[in-house]
């Protein structure tokens, strides 16, 4: 006994620093393990509240850009509205319409903190389960897709962003319905990669890609980007398609988190699909 | 140097890094950690008390970062080397209550320390936070500019440091 007291005061450092990195390691690990909550969740709370602060006062650098864009998307807004458009013909019928019932609803978050120089991307907002932010729900910005909830705490949720190497969203492009699904490969935070568009379509410069209707998290038609470039991919039958991103996610201060109302619904399906196939 | 000035020091690095440096914006490189610092700065202390402090903070800075373990590994891993290495760093066994900085070791052979330790952390935050290598290219040119970016911060913070020591004489 008196030899193993002394072997270890003996070693004491080598013994310490061991299982100081033996930790630390067992937090990479049980990060990367998807299915486990965040570690620190109790504490995300806390440094929330400080990174809150300090995006109070970036806030204010941003005042100019982010009216802009809310008054680029009334402008849209009320180009739909039914004033804005005339009819062609005289006859009028009246139809009470209870076809549409609501699906997505809309939850403004202001941004807190952000990242896009690393290579996988996080932004934190400032709604959390309290105001019915949950995980794995759409963020866009007036402009377009911001990425989709990750975790969330009683008054914040961070986010997967786009520029994330787990993101993925199925697309389409507009001009010929086209589907696909847009990844970040890295590289610059406004340039994301759309796949599986087969190379006997024929594609543009300038045309739009816009989320498809087969995404849980989104609503569709909503802006993924424009394409700047497309490349065969040597021997393979699809093209390389590089999209810009239609928001700037480093500059992204207000965001909607979209609540899909009937996921729940169709997810039981599919699994309950799924089980009675085996 | 007081343990007061040691964590007055460790609280204003996390701020530049969490205020300045996280914002920074240079183009699709790993972004600058001045956290380390203060490893180097941190007088010499009992091994255990080292390792645990080193752990601490960066534990603190990753749970701002959102990188579990990340950096509490990288800098236990250099506290631990610098541990090791600071007997054969100085001539004088009496030297070595006077800590690392470009004072006691010289402009040039502080350059080499500083890029050492940058190196060391750098290449472990790369490695954890990749989870192994997969794009050669990609990974020397983040190592790279990590290295030499976080060396220029140590020297900028190094010689601000130096004046007003010199100031203060």
């Amino acid at each position: 006994m008196g030899n193993i007291l002394y072997f270890l005061a003996r070693y004491n450092r080598i013994f310490i620093f061991v299982l100081l990195e033996i930790t630390a390691l067992s937090l990479v690990v049980s990060y990367h393990d998807a299915k486990r909550k965040t570690v620190f969740s109790f504490l995300n709370d806390i440094t929330s509240r400080f990174d809150s602060k300090v995006s109070d006062i970036k806030y204010y650098f941003h005042l100019k850009s982010t009216n802009e864009s809310l008054l680029a998307e009334n402008a849209r807004l009320r180009q739909n509205q039914p004033n804005a458009k005339w009819a062609d013909t005289m006859r009028q019928v009246q139809i009470i319409d209870t076809t549409f019932k609501q699906k997505f609803t809309y939850q403004p978050a202001q941004v807190i903190n952000n990242s896009t120089n690393v290579k996988n991307n996080y932004i934190t907002i400032d709604a959390g389960t309290n105001e019915g932010v949950n995980s794995h729900m759409g963020v866009v910005s007036t402009n377009g897709i911001i990425g989709i909830t990750r975790f969330s705490s009683g008054n914040y949720a961070t986010v997967l962003s786009v520029l994330h190497k787990d993101f993925q969203v199925s697309a389409q492009i507009l001009e010929n319905d086209e589907l696909g699904s847009v990844v970040w490969e890295g590289g610059s935070p406004d340039v994301v990669t759309l796949k599986d568009i087969p190379v006997h379509i024929i594609l543009k410069k300038g045309w739009h890609v816009i989320v498809s209707q087969n995404s849980d998290a989104f609503p569709k038609g909503i802006p993924i980007g424009t394409i700047i470039s497309f490349q065969t991919n040597g021997s393979e039958a699809t093209y390389n398609v590089k999209v810009r991103l239609a928001a700037s996610i480093r500059n992204v201060q207000k965001v909607y988190v979209i609540n899909n109302i009937l996921l729940d619904e169709k997810k039981a399906l599919e699994t309950k699909t799924l089980e009675s196939n085996k | 140097m007081s343990a007061f000035k040691t964590i007055l020091y460790f609280f204003l690095l996390l701020l530049i890094q969490r205020i300045i440096l996280d914002n920074l914006f240079i183009g699709e490189f790993e972004r600058p950690f001045i956290l380390f610092v203060f490893i180097i700065i941190i007088p010499n202390l009992p091994t255990w008390a080292l390792l645990l402090i080193a752990f601490l903070a960066g534990l603190i800075y990753d749970i701002f970062n959102n990188t579990p373990g990340i950096h509490s590994f990288s800098s236990v891993l250099l506290a631990f080397l610098k541990d090791l290495s600071l007997p054969f760093l100085f001539d004088n066994e009496d030297e070595i209550s006077l800590g690392i900085s470009s004072k006691t070791f010289g402009f040039g052979r502080f350059l080499v320390i500083a890029l050492v330790c940058s190196f060391i952390y750098n290449l472990s935050v790369i490695l954890l936070t990749d989870f192994g290598i997969t794009d050669v290219q990609d990974f020397a040119t983040r190592l790279i500019f990590g290295t030499l970016s976080s060396t220029v911060l140590v020297y900028v913070f190094d010689i601000l440091a130096f004046y007003r020591r010199k100031e203060a004489i």
